[in-house]
């Protein structure tokens, strides 16, 4: 039941742009209480290793979809190799209307146009990348500050990514 | 998303964020952002839309390599299904261009 109603909220969100922006106003902002971090970026495009994250929900067809019943969201991420086709992919994420980004990936995760720049040399690789699920709440934003993404940053580190491309659902 | 960037930059991995809510990512304090007034679900535009969404991957990855200081932000302009996508990449190629010929 919780399910249909995330469902039917998204496909209202959908339908009319601005509910979006005023939800947005009322939104309770994580208070921000050091400095932004800042990694300066060394070198031309054509020398970046890039790996994309995304917090569309987008996984592997042959991985375990993710935690749609905890109301606090799921703050686990799932690998996408950088070879990933997008028929090899699906969708998990009841908070968003993904039926265009079912239809086109790209439209949340751009992996076959980075696959298309790494091919073309406009960067120099694309790295592992990764999925997230966004609408995470409560306790586990911590366990995303503190657990989830310090993993990726020390994964992406550790396949020596230069530069991450993020985008939401 | 803008609490992802945070770590990873912290981490030392430079990082361009998209958005859609250019408030929420702007309180929050991101290293590099630019936000899309589009729907949910639709950060780099419609389905197929090939060069639509190569022209916004392109302000990403210039913003990811002009920027000079921590929490540089850019809205971008663009209206949800009222541009001539195909114009504005020609528009955007010419500037590259002329920014090369210079």
């Amino acid at each position: 039941m919780r399910r249909a109603f995330n469902q039917l909220g998204a496909w209202l969100y959908r339908a009319l742009p601005g509910l979006g922006q005023r939800w947005a106003k009322r939104f309770e902002v994580q208070t921000v209480e050091a400095q932004i971090p800042w990694t300066a970026l060394h070198g031309t495009l054509a020398q970046q290793r890039i790996s994309l994250i995304t917090t569309g929900g987008v996984h592997l067809r042959s991985d375990p979809a993710f935690d749609m019943h905890d109301p606090h969201g799921d703050p686990s991420f799932r690998l996408i190799p950088a070879n990933a086709k997008p028929s090899d992919l699906m969708i998990t994420h009841d908070y968003y209307d993904h039926r265009d980004a079912d239809r086109d990936v790209n439209i949340v995760l751009p992996i076959s146009h980075f696959q298309q720049l790494a091919v073309q040399g406009t960067i120099q690789h694309l790295g592992p990348c990764y999925s997230f699920m966004g609408h995470i709440t409560d306790e586990h934003i911590d366990t995303l500050i503190k657990q989830t993404a310090p993993t990726v940053a020390r994964n992406l580190r550790a396949a020596g990514i230069t530069a991450a491309v993020l985008t939401p659902a | 998303m803008g609490l992802i960037a945070r770590v990873l930059e912290a981490a030392g991995i430079s990082t361009v964020s998209f958005f859609l809510l250019a408030e929420i990512a702007q309180q929050l304090g991101v290293p590099r952002g630019l936000s899309v007034k589009f729907p949910f679900g639709h950060v780099l535009g419609e389905p197929h839309n090939v060069v639509q969404q190569q022209l916004l991957i392109k302000h990403g990855l210039d913003l990811l390599l002009q920027a000079s200081q921590a929490g540089t932000f850019v809205q971008l302009p663009y209206r949800w299904k009222r541009e001539d996508w195909a114009g504005l990449a020609q528009a955007q190629q010419a500037d590259l261009a002329q920014s090369d010929a210079q």
